[in-house]
């Protein structure tokens, strides 16, 4: 009964598994499988409010496909020739769009221009200072001066409506410093006796779409050489997040396909040599292909895209997946003319399912972290896994096979002798011999690891660009300055009076700041509008310069000959700016394409303002800063990932430390018996030396280690049950173990050579910890019930 | 990212607040020389006529006064009617540093390079920025300058030099009905520094290596 249960079960899976790869292959034949190659996909989320995840969207939006393309040249002729010659080129092929910066500005343009009106509320801090001191004189004098100036000083405004010039002193106060020359699509600079021509490029999609990535860079790279040849003299250099993206995305492409035909193959060679017959391959490689397009399909149904660090891991599932198949035709291929049919399966396939159960948990270990990224490579891998496993119990009964003539089969062949080499070696020392050096090994790995691990906690496991890449990045910075994208004021207000208030508070300890060189300067979006109070009592200060007996503005509009209607134009522009004052709230709603960093939240019915930071320095002192009030939050990504690393490297080991002994407990409880305690204790083995070998090869040990060890777990466990409860077919379980490893270590190993640091170090702790596994696991057979007989 | 779309919407604004009144600067492709055409002395005196038109004044405003130019150096540019005051611009390989309070805009230091460009004949600068066009009749040449870049064209609509061995006429035509005339008269080369020359520059231009004088320069 029971068994007819489990057979409908696990036929009622199958028929599900079915539906799903059909579905899943219906999406992907109609081209909607998108790969997904964003780098922060491996980011974990933001710990502050939605703001700031709200910010890094626009930051986002705003800039996240531009890259920076910098020509540098010994004069601006030459600078400017071949940037010129750079466009064009750009623009004949059509993959980058340039950006028009003199189109920018006219946006700009017109927001100065909806300023005019209410320029009476705002003067600069040279001309207020005048005006509080009633120096109307000296007022005067400046503005005769400008007057006349050679070719006479730029105004912003006609000279009747703006006779001091004094809103032209105010945008110059407010704006901040242009990088350079403006032409058109790019901006000229000189710097350090060198000049640079500086353009931004948007790839749109080009670097995000996979099948176009490496077309994308080999672009940049033809661009390169056709203008450095063109123009010997010239230098030019690329960079963007774009190129990084582009490159990592490519680097993985390159890589999922290397892991997978690598580890396909040497499945392919276990298969060949251990068996010479094309059934059990054919079913082992069904069996592998059920698990992955399951795999692929979930995933596209739960997450819509699969990214590509996804797909990487997803590769070295290879090595374990194939272990159902291998448990069932190797077990049950070698030992069925010993035992029947049904009972064979049935121990073969209980045995495997708290294999797999295993696994699950090792990698659902991985769901419990706070990188995105980790719960899709933890779902893909579980349900790839789930699915092989149903596959193989369900179909190998339909599908038996037997391996009598198989090398495998053969007692004395290679692979069978080379499967019993540890067990040969544990069989020679002493059971008390076995325990004491199990011991030993468990605790020099301990103290190893223990004193000597170096770990690493930061978001550079993630993600680690070239040193060309990172170069370029240094260089187009040095020349673009651009302001930090990891540290920043983020602020809160009430209303945006009440921001453009915090903020002109925090910009008096932002000079603090910058007079001792915390930071080079800063930027912020509401330098134009100074607070209320300030606004209004520049109107009254303004006053004196178009009311009244002696309004020195108006005089000097009659001295210099102004006909008498633009006069008192100019004086009817004064009073009827009182009655519609400068409303910064309207202001923003009808600007905001001009102030994408200032927005209201409706959530939380809060307006937010960012001030951004250059060349940030000390970063505790701006952190101190934003102690001061509750309203200005500093935010440092750089250390918000890393503390969040920290966070998840000791809960991960934390769990770990929780796992092994309820582990213990539970297969002690299950088998009733102390000794089964050894069915944990061996895979633990395996991980401290694993980890050990790795801190004594001088590897730092990442979070991706810890989560490794996770695996290294489930798979140890898998062949402790295996062995610990093999009787007739111990044989045959060692001989799965030691294929199982070969396929897991190949996998893993190959995954060790990622050149992605976190991908790597899983790939490295998997690798060494699945080799443990088979050399320590059949210690077992001193550790067996003692009424448990075994055919060796 | 974002002080680069700031700074060049900073480096528009500047230009345009320029534009209004100055010489907007774009690249040419013009082949004449205007150094071979002025007189090659390396110091280049007189006087100056400044004459602003524009729409809403029925009388032009007026500034004259006296200028020296110094090659490698730059201008002295000494405003005496209607009021008093001076400045200077450098030329660009001049790392003297006249601490002039306030400091000149942006805009204004434009101005003055496009000034020393113009009286030193420098055209590869010139031609960078504007289209140049040039007449020449028997002894004297005219050059108009059409401003190449977008921003530019939209304030300025061309720089007419009109000059024989010096530059003796500047016309800042704007698409606003401004107009700026600076004529130059009473101009003598020299080649080499007097005592009073030299006094009259080191405060403003620095001191070439051809000058000797007792007093520090002292600062505005």
């Amino acid at each position: 009964m029971r068994d007819k249960f489990i057979a409908n079960l696990t036929g009622f899976s199958f028929l599900l598994v079915v539906v799903v790869i059909f579905f899943g292959a219906i999406q992907i034949f109609k081209g909607e499988l998108e790969i997904d190659t964003d780098l922060f996909f491996l980011m974990p989320a933001s710990d502050h409010s939605s703001a700031t995840q709200q910010l890094q969207e626009r930051i986002s939006r705003e800039y996240g496909h531009q890259i920076v393309g910098v020509i540098e040249a010994e004069s601006s002729i030459g600078a400017e020739e071949a940037m010129e010659a750079f466009l064009e080129k750009v623009r004949s092929k059509g993959i980058l769009q340039a950006r028009d910066l003199d189109k920018d500005s006219e946006g700009f343009e017109s927001l100065i221009t909806s300023l005019v009106p209410f320029r009476f509320e705002l003067l600069a801090s040279e001309d207020r200072r005048l005006l509080q001191t009633e120096n109307h004189q000296a007022l005067l004098a400046r503005a005769i001066k400008e007057l006349h100036q050679p070719g006479s000083s730029p105004r912003w405004l006609p000279l009747a409506d703006d006779p001091l010039n004094l809103f032209s002193h105010y945008l110059i106060e407010v704006l901040p410093e242009a990088p350079g020359e403006v032409a058109g699509y790019f901006i000229l600079k000189e710097q350090q006796g060198r000049t640079f021509a500086f353009c931004f490029l948007d790839s749109g999609n080009a670097s995000m779409d996979l099948s176009s990535q490496g077309v994308f860079l080999h672009y940049l790279d033809t661009l390169k050489n056709e203008v450095e040849r063109s123009f010997p003299e010239v230098t030019l250099v690329f960079s963007g997040l774009d190129i990084h993206i582009a490159e990592a995305a490519s680097q993985s492409k390159d890589e999922v396909t290397l892991i997978t035909t690598a580890s396909l193959f040497m499945v392919f060679l276990i298969f060949f040599f251990s068996f010479r017959s094309l059934k059990p391959l054919l079913f082992g490689f069904l069996s592998l292909g059920t698990g992955i397009l399951f795999a692929i399909s979930t995933s596209l149904f739960l997450f819509e895209k699969i990214h590509i660090f996804t797909l990487l891991f997803g590769a070295s599932l290879i090595g374990v997946a194939i272990d159902y198949a291998l448990h069932h035709i190797v077990i049950i291929g070698l030992n069925h003319q010993k035992q029947d049919k049904w009972t064979l399966e049935r121990g073969v396939r209980n045995a495997s399912f708290l294999g797999l159960i295993s696994t699950l948990i090792a990698y659902g270990f991985l769901l419990q972290s706070d990188l995105p990224g980790l719960i899709q490579i933890a779902f893909f891998s579980i349900s790839g896994l789930i699915a092989s496993w149903i596959f193989v119990s369900r179909l190998y009964s339909r599908w038996p096979i037997r391996l009598n003539t198989a090398p495998l089969s053969r007692e004395n062949s290679l692979l069978s002798q080379s499967a019993r080499l540890a067990l040969k070696f544990w069989l020679l020392i002493p059971r008390s011999s076995g325990q004491w050096l199990a011991l030993f090994l468990m605790i020099v790995s301990s103290l190893i690891v223990y004193m000597l691990s170096n770990p690493v906690r930061e978001a550079s496991m993630l993600y680690r660009p070239s040193a060309d890449l990172l170069a370029r990045d240094h260089y187009t910075r040095e020349v673009t300055s651009p302001p930090s994208p990891n540290q920043y004021f983020l602020l809160s207000g009430a209303s945006i009076d009440a921001l453009i208030s915090t903020e002109s508070q925090l910009a008096y300890r932002l000079d603090k700041a910058v007079s001792d060189r915390n930071i080079s300067g800063y930027q912020t979006f509401f330098h134009y509008f100074p607070p209320i109070d300030i606004r209004q009592n520049n109107y009254l200060l303004a006053r004196s310069l178009y009311l009244g007996d002696g309004a020195v503005a108006l005089d000097l509009l009659s001295r210099i000959g102004v006909k008498e209607d633009r006069i008192n134009s100019a004086a009817n522009a004064y009073t009827q700016a009182q009655l519609k004052p400068l409303d910064p709230e309207s202001f923003l709603a009808e600007a905001k394409d001009q102030f994408p960093f200032v927005w209201f939240d409706q959530e939380s019915r809060t307006y937010f303002s960012v001030i951004f930071l250059f060349d940030v320095r000390d970063k505790a002192s701006l952190s101190k800063i934003a102690e001061f009030d509750e309203d200005w939050l500093f935010v440092d990504r750089v250390q918000d990932i890393n503390t969040s690393f920290y966070q998840q490297f000791d809960r991960a080991i934390l769990l770990l430390l929780i796992a092994v002994p309820v582990l213990i407990l539970g297969a002690i409880f299950w088998h009733r018996a102390i000794s089964a305690a050894m069915i944990v204790m061996v895979p633990v083995i395996a991980m401290l030396t694993a980890l050990s070998l790795l801190i004594v090869l001088g590897y730092p040990i990442s979070l991706f280690h810890i989560f490794g060890l996770y695996l290294v777990l489930g798979l140890g466990l898998d062949y402790s049950f295996f062995v610990y409860r093999a009787t007739e077919q111990l044989s045959a379980s060692l001989k799965t173990i030691f294929l199982s490893g070969i396929t897991s270590s190949a996998s893993f190993g190959f995954l060790s050579f990622s050149s992605t640091p976190m991908v790597s170090a899983f790939g490295q702790v998997v690798f060494l910890g699945s080799v443990l596994n088979v050399l320590l696991v059949p210690l077992l057979v001193h550790f067996k019930p003692s009424n448990a007989a075994y055919d060796l | 990212m974002i002080t680069q779309i700031f700074r060049f919407l900073t480096s528009f604004m500047l230009s345009l607040l320029g534009c209004t009144s100055i010489i907007a600067q774009e690249d040419s492709t013009s082949s004449f020389n205007l150094v071979d055409r002025l007189n090659a002395s390396p110091i280049v005196q007189g006087n100056f006529r400044q004459e602003q038109l524009m729409p809403d004044i029925e009388e032009p405003i007026i500034s004259t006064g006296n200028f020296i130019f110094v090659d490698s150096l730059g201008i002295y540019w000494h405003v005496t009617n209607p009021a008093e005051f001076s400045t200077s611009f450098l030329s660009p390989q001049n790392d003297f540093r006249v601490n002039h309070s306030p400091q000149q805009p942006k805009a204004v230091q434009r101005v003055g390079q496009m000034l020393v460009s113009f009286l030193s004949g420098d055209t590869k600068e010139i031609s960078r920025l504007f289209d140049m066009s040039l007449i020449e009749t028997a002894g004297s040449w005219t050059a108009e300058l059409r401003p190449k870049r977008r921003s530019v064209k939209k304030h300025l609509l061309l720089i007419t030099l009109t000059g024989d061995e010096a530059i003796r006429k500047i016309i800042l035509t704007s698409k606003d009905n401004n107009q700026t005339t600076i004529d130059f008269s009473d101009i003598h080369f020299s080649a080499g520094y007097s005592l009073e020359l030299c006094t009259n520059i080191q405060n403003h231009l620095g001191l070439p290596r051809g000058c000797i004088v007792t007093q520090k320069p002292t600062s505005e």
